[in-house]
């Protein structure tokens, strides 16, 4: 009987492209830890939202972390490293470490992802989350002036 | 446990272990021996998903889902729990309709064989939450109960890809975020997904990100600071709705603040009324500061001076001091802010310390008291003594510790992650003024005393203070320090980061030319006994204290220390001002209020009328 180290997962992404890791690294996303507990596992698993491109990231910093012999600042030092990258990018990583359950990068991520958000004004936080301002004129001038301390 | 001798065989022994938690109730309700169908179909080694519906709830809601379902569907449960499986027919998570392509009589199939309590099986289109299809074989078995009633509802489906090319999904967000995809607007009338969902509950799905509101609220705008929430309420409707939450404010001051300033700030009277949202914005702008007067009851005799105030939660504490003749006391006496009258009241305390004055009183470990060195009758000393004020019968406990700092009087202290006592500077026998720093961990069973090694100090002071903020640091202003064979009032600054693994004295400017270490700005008169406050959020409030000349020792100053180049700034606080504050008579209560004692004259201590520096505005009497 092999140990569990070297139990191996393939995760398939949204373009089908197929990746192999480490059941033991792969488990700290709680989805796939779930799977491999109710004994449900298939290969490849398919994870329908998360295309190739994030799920390496997300394999990238999953393997990281999943190392016995690195030091917590070593893993914080890769941390600093990882997010540093599109905002779009940190989004799609964010919205697959929520699909995942993959509570580490998620704090990770959305710890960077409020620091980088630090004083944008209203119009950046619109352009960079693609919302649209479903305010009529008056309705954002009585919003704003709810808080004029946000805007000195 | 045979794992390969015949399954039906077995199947008393083989039931527990190899059943997945989703098993384990609907095989117990049918009895021993008893399954509504063959276990093996079930045990099958392909995947296949799960699904328990609560038949006798209407609209037959779904109450579990299997990580197979979740994993081909794309639903994460909490997002579907709640609802009736049909969602599935309808395309991607916005769609109101069953999808066309859906065949109807299956769909009637499934209607007549619910109604009639019988099995169902056959093939059903689904679709996944990206809107891509699938072809769902499903099995649906009604469950009875006791007494031949429905119960549940078992879901067993087998998914696989349909070979349907559908075109792109109408209206709905892409996960590239393109121009297209814009609908944040969102009612909290049926869609196919927040149907069936309490609004107030976690599961409706956001168009923002594809973030449902709890994990947006929970992991990124709690992140955010005060300004920074108060700023994205004006991008659009639905963070309008979700900033106004005071679940998420108070998750906001707790990230920016600490968990030790939250919990003291939920004590106050009067901050719940306020709310999260209001007090954050007000120890921000600090707009609602104001001095006011306070009138108490109770007598603190014998009077006395130089003695300590600290504060425990919203009580005032006073210990010792020097009485006529210069007698060191050493009696207890609490003052209880959150009755409706205060007044001082005498406490009666087992085995009290030698009477004393110029010594430090901090608050540790929420309700205790540390009380460390100060000027006895037989001289200077350097005892630990602490007091649970909330025990039954308060004791004062001696602490004794190998390698005690030296004794001394009018040194300064501060309490770290609300255990460990830092004690800095004082003046030492024969005058000698000091320059240490030492730390005593409370949180311990037998605390020891450990001199912080630095390889340079700033000049060694009495009556400066220490004040810690962002987390692990200290900052240490004023004092009177010593300048070759003269003494001085000093106005400088420095900080120190615990944090580090060697923590050094640094200029709070960061910068070592001379003269360029300490901040710009309008800085307050050298000063020594002044009152320091460490404000939620990192800033120090100097006030107080003995000045040389004629300014105003109530003048209030402000400086941020993490800021890239601090600046003193001048708070202007409206109110009557008290003519003098000292640092060993003032104390600082639930973080929002400076209280201080015997301010009026300076001379006489008048303990029944307080002047107070209130920052927010729950304290309005």
């Amino acid at each position: 009987m092999s140990s569990s180290e070297e139990r191996k997962l393939i995760l398939k992404s949204s373009d089908n492209e197929e990746f192999v890791v480490k059941e033991s690294s792969a488990v700290q996303c709680l989805t796939i830890k779930n799977l491999v507990e109710d004994r449900c596992v298939s290969d490849p698993i398919p994870l329908a939202n998360v295309d190739s491109k994030i799920l390496a990231l997300v394999i990238e910093f999953m393997e990281k972390h999943a190392e016995t012999t690195l030091s917590n600042s070593e893993k914080k030092e890769f941390d600093v490293e990882f997010v540093k990258k599109p905002f779009d990018d940190l989004l799609e990583l964010i919205l697959a470490a929520n699909y995942l359950d993959f509570r580490e990068l998620m704090d990770v991520l959305c710890n960077t992802c409020a620091k980088q958000m630090e004083n944008w004004s209203v119009e950046e936080v619109r352009e960079k989350f693609n919302i649209q301002n479903d305010y009529t004129v008056e309705e954002e001038k009585a919003a704003r002036a709810e808080n004029p301390w946000a805007f000195e | 446990m045979e794992w390969d001798s015949d399954l039906e065989s077995d199947l008393s022994s083989a039931e527990e272990e190899d059943a997945g938690e989703g098993f384990g109730f609907w095989l117990r309700k049918s009895g021993p021996g008893e399954l509504p169908f063959p276990l093996d179909t079930v045990l099958q080694p392909a995947p296949c998903g799960f699904v328990v519906t609560d038949a006798l709830e209407p609209g037959n809601p779904i109450i579990y889902v299997n990580s197979v379902f979740e994993m081909a569907t794309g639903y994460r449960a909490e997002e579907i729990l709640g609802l009736n499986c049909r969602f599935l027919q309808c395309r991607g998570p916005f769609a109101k309709r069953r999808h066309p392509l859906v065949d109807p009589t299956v769909v009637a199939e499934i209607r007549r064989c619910l109604e009639e309590g019988i099995e169902f099986q056959g093939e059903l289109l689904n679709f996944r939450k990206d809107g891509s299809p699938l072809m769902n074989r499903l099995r649906m078995t009604p469950i009875y109960g006791d007494d031949d009633t429905i119960t549940h509802i078992l879901g067993v489906q087998y998914f696989a890809d349909a070979n349907l090319d559908l075109g792109p999904l109408p209206g709905s967000l892409t996960k590239k975020f393109t121009q297209t995809s814009q609908k944040l607007r969102f009612n909290s009338s049926p869609h196919g997904i927040a149907s069936n969902v309490n609004h107030n509950s976690s599961c409706v799905v956001c168009a923002l990100m594809q973030l449902s509101d709890e994990v947006l609220v929970l992991k990124i705008l709690s992140r955010l600071t005060p300004r920074d929430i108060a700023s994205v309420s004006s991008v659009c409707r639905q963070l309008y709705d979700l900033t106004k939450n005071e679940d998420l404010w108070r998750m906001v001051c707790q990230n920016a603040w600490g968990s030790e300033t939250t919990r003291v700030l939920e004590t106050v009277p009067g901050a719940k009324r306020l709310g999260w949202g209001r007090l954050a914005r007000e120890i921000t702008t600090l707009e609602a500061a104001a001095w006011s007067k306070l009138t108490v009851g109770g007598i603190v005799e014998p009077s006395r001076c130089n003695f300590s105030a600290c504060a425990v939660g919203n009580r005032v504490v006073l210990f010792g001091g020097e009485g006529v003749n210069m007698q060191p006391m050493n009696d207890t006496f609490v003052l209880d802010l959150n009755s409706s009258n205060p007044e001082w009241q005498h406490v009666i305390v087992g085995s009290p310390p030698p009477g004393r004055w110029g010594h430090t009183l901090s608050c540790v470990n929420g309700s205790h008291l540390v009380l460390f060195g100060g000027c006895g009758r037989q001289g200077l000393l350097n005892d630990v003594f602490v007091l649970d004020l909330d025990a039954k019968h308060p004791t004062w406990r001696e602490i004794s510790s190998l390698a005690p700092p030296l004794p001394r009087s009018w040194h300064s202290s501060c309490t770290l992650d609300g255990t460990k006592l830092i004690v800095s500077g004082g003046c030492a026998d024969s005058g000698v003024l000091l320059s240490d720093t030492f730390l005593l961990d409370l949180s311990m069973e037998k605390p020891v005393w450990r001199e912080i090694p630095v390889s340079w100090t700033p000049p060694s002071r009495l009556g400066h203070t220490l004040s810690v903020y962002g987390g692990r640091k200290i900052l240490m202003f004023g004092g009177l320090a010593k300048s070759g064979p003269l003494r001085f009032r000093s106005s400088d600054v420095f900080t120190m980061d615990l944090s580090e693994d060697e923590p050094c004295w640094r200029s709070v400017t960061g910068s070592g030319m001379p003269g360029a270490g300490n901040p710009g700005g309008i800085a307050p008169p050298p000063r020594l006994d002044h009152v320091a406050v460490s404000l939620p959020g990192g800033r120090i409030l100097i006030f107080g204290g003995s000045v040389a000349g004629l300014h105003s020792a109530s003048q209030v100053y402000i400086l941020d220390p993490t800021e890239e180049k601090p600046m003193w700034r001048i708070l202007n606080v409206p109110g009557r001002p008290p003519r003098f504050a000292w640092g060993h008579s003032t104390c600082v209560v639930g973080g929002t209020r400076a209280i201080v004692l015997g301010g009026q004259t300076g001379e006489e201590w008048m303990l029944s009328e307080l002047h107070e520096l209130s920052l927010a505005s729950c304290h309005l009497i």
